[in-house]
């Protein structure tokens, strides 16, 4: 959209100056010669207001030819073109205009134009070198300010994630059942109750110094999902078997913390936590063609699942994976047979990709 | 029954939670509690409806987040219901539900002094405003999970769970409704109405006064004199159609 065109505010100021100023040109470099001052001022203002419009075409050749991305040639080539055009065809508007004043005025205006061909010419391609000027600038500021709103957009986009990254890291669900279950191991078995409270400590603060880096081996992952495991392992007794098989080099894959987690803790959440006998809790990873390949598979009481609450912790991770690698990264569901399984490929995070 | 807690009876408690250290704690908190006797411990919703229905306690602790029957579904199955304390850890709906209605309720993990203090308020409160409160916690339970996914039903100490895709049709029967899944019948105590509004509307349609019907075993419909219609299933049985059903049906497909 034009800048100055479709904005009656703009319009105005831009009219106001531009005709002002224009004028203010027109009457010292063109001598009116024998005309009256007054007679000359109506001339010369309409010639200005005609020049305005003119000006605000400039904008066209400004659009299509952006400053960053144009050679120096073809922007010279353009304006310069430009320039021609639109002073001779100014300066043909103001023979015109002269003629038609010299009908009506009974003046010599005609006079006066030809004998400032040249500084007419001049004239016009000036202000349109202004115009364009003017253009380029109005450009170069939307430019900043868009880029200002995406920088914000990201910044913003960036906390959210962040925020529920956080979030999936600590489930208030987990940590009071946790805490509950320390409670009643106080009085049971207060050897184990000290050494739960130690794992959820160590489990809250490696969650937490995993905030901030980028990428950290999966066996460190692993380990902090090993804490998770264990902690709720004492929630569940028996009902609960882990069983994992992470191969070495998948073991120093580099991944964006926390994105086993939040699967983790699915696993427990809608898979063993809804089922009387429980069951086993699968992970496992290997490296081939450069890629890690992750599967997290857990039972499911299929009569109970609900795939939203399923959804949210894996849309979570399905978003982060996205803004991190693009289309590069998948993760695909599956349930069948009663078992809820989750496949996920990465590459290696490239540096400066985030 | 309900003036039958005070007084020199022991009162019988049931302990439901699926986590065996949160029994745990209960037990230890009680142990100071001489007059009262833990009958039973269950480990999911089923256990606990089977355990209550045979042992008919007179106070259970109920968690709510369980696997097979949650606490609400529960409570939904039993035909006399003991005096609750729900005990859940972070549950924010529920929770709201028990504070709005002024239930008994533990947050884990909760302390001994608030574990005495629910309990002597449960065991002095009661009566049937105490009742009306906990139905209102169930309807709102209830609310929550529309529309209904699965409908229990209890004969006996049997439980069936049966997953609303499965329902072929429901029909009314006075208090009760007979619900038709895979060549099967189950009665249940519900009415058609209250069953009605808890079912996905645009999959159950009210065809009758009498009948509920699944829109995906809908054969079709057929003129059966002037003026009224019966809908054929795929399995062939045939319920009547009222006018007004015929035109919900006109408007869903």
């Amino acid at each position: 959209m034009h800048p100055i065109l479709g904005k009656s505010g703009r319009l105005g100021l831009f009219l106001v100056t531009w005709v002002t100023t224009a004028t203010l040109f027109l009457s010292i470099s063109l001598d009116p010669g024998d005309v009256s001052l007054s007679r000359w001022m109506l001339f010369v203002v309409p010639l200005a207001t005609l020049h305005a419009f003119i000006s605000l075409a400039a904008w066209f050749p400004c659009r299509v030819t952006p400053l960053r991305s144009s050679g120096l040639s073809r922007i010279v080539t353009t304006h310069l073109l430009g320039a021609v055009v639109i002073s001779l065809g100014w300066s043909a508007c103001a023979f015109l205009l002269a003629y038609a004043a010299d009908l009506i005025a009974r003046q010599s205006f005609s006079t006066v134009v030809s004998e400032n061909t040249m500084s007419l010419l001049g004239l016009g391609a000036i202000l349109y070198v202004v115009s364009v000027t003017l253009f380029y600038l109005i450009i170069e500021f939307e430019n900043a300010r868009n880029a200002e709103n995406k920088q914000s957009e990201l910044t913003a986009l960036a906390r959210e994630a962040e925020l529920s990254a956080l979030r999936a890291r600590i489930d208030p669900h987990f940590l009071f059942n946790s805490l509950n279950a320390v409670a009643s191991l106080c009085g049971s078995d207060p050897s184990l109750a000290r050494r739960m409270s130690i794992l959820l400590a160590e489990f809250l603060r490696s969650s937490l110094r995993m905030d901030g880096q980028r990428t950290i081996p999966l066996a460190d992952e692993w380990r902090l999902g090993m804490k998770y495991l264990e902690i709720e392992k004492v929630r569940f007794g028996d009902r609960m078997v882990v069983e994992a098989a992470i191969d070495e080099r998948a073991g120093v894959f580099p991944v964006p913390p926390l994105i086993l987690q939040p699967l983790l803790e699915n696993a427990v959440k809608h898979g063993i936590s809804g089922l009387v006998e429980g069951g086993t809790i699968r992970v496992q990873a290997h490296e081939a063609g450069g890629k890690l390949h992750l599967e997290i598979e857990n039972p499911i009481d299929e009569d109970r699942s609900t795939i939203d609450g399923e959804g949210i912790g894996l849309a979570n991770v399905t978003r982060r994976l996205d803004v991190l690698y693009g289309r590069e990264a998948s993760l695909e569901r599956r349930l069948a047979g009663g078992l809820f399984c989750v496949f996920i490929v990465l590459p290696r995070l490239e540096e400066g990709k985030r | 029954m309900d003036d039958g807690i005070v007084g020199r009876t022991l009162t019988r408690v049931i302990v439901v939670d699926d986590e065996p250290l949160a029994r745990d704690i209960l037990r230890q908190y009680l142990a100071e509690r001489p007059d009262l006797e833990v009958v039973a411990e269950c480990a999911n919703g089923f256990e606990a409806v089977r355990a209550v229905g045979e042992l008919k306690p007179d106070l259970l602790f109920l968690d709510v987040q369980m696997p097979k029957l949650d606490g609400f579904e529960v409570l939904e199955l039993l035909d006399r219901r003991p005096r609750v304390i729900f005990v859940t850890a972070y549950e924010e709906h529920a929770v709201r539900a028990f504070e709005v209605q002024a239930v008994d309720f533990l947050l884990k993990p909760y302390s001994l002094e608030r574990f005495r203090e629910v309990l002597t308020r449960a065991l002095r409160v009661g009566g049937p405003q105490e009742d009306s409160r906990v139905d209102r916690v169930l309807e709102s339970a209830t609310e929550r999970r529309k529309p209904l996914q699965r409908v229990l039903v209890r004969e006996g100490s049997d439980i069936q769970v049966i997953h609303v895709q499965k329902l072929d049709y429901a029909e009314a029967e006075d208090d009760y409704v007979r619900l038709a899944s895979g060549g099967k019948k189950y009665l249940k105590q519900q009415t058609l109405a209250d069953l009605e509004k808890v079912l996905d509307s645009s999959r159950f349609v009210r065809i009758h006064r009498s009948f509920i019907v699944n829109l995906d075993r809908l054969a079709r419909v057929e003129l059966y004199a002037k003026d009224s219609r019966i809908a054929i299933l795929h399995d062939g049985t045939k319920l009547p159609v009222s006018r007004s059903g015929y035109a919900k049906l006109k408007d869903l497909l």
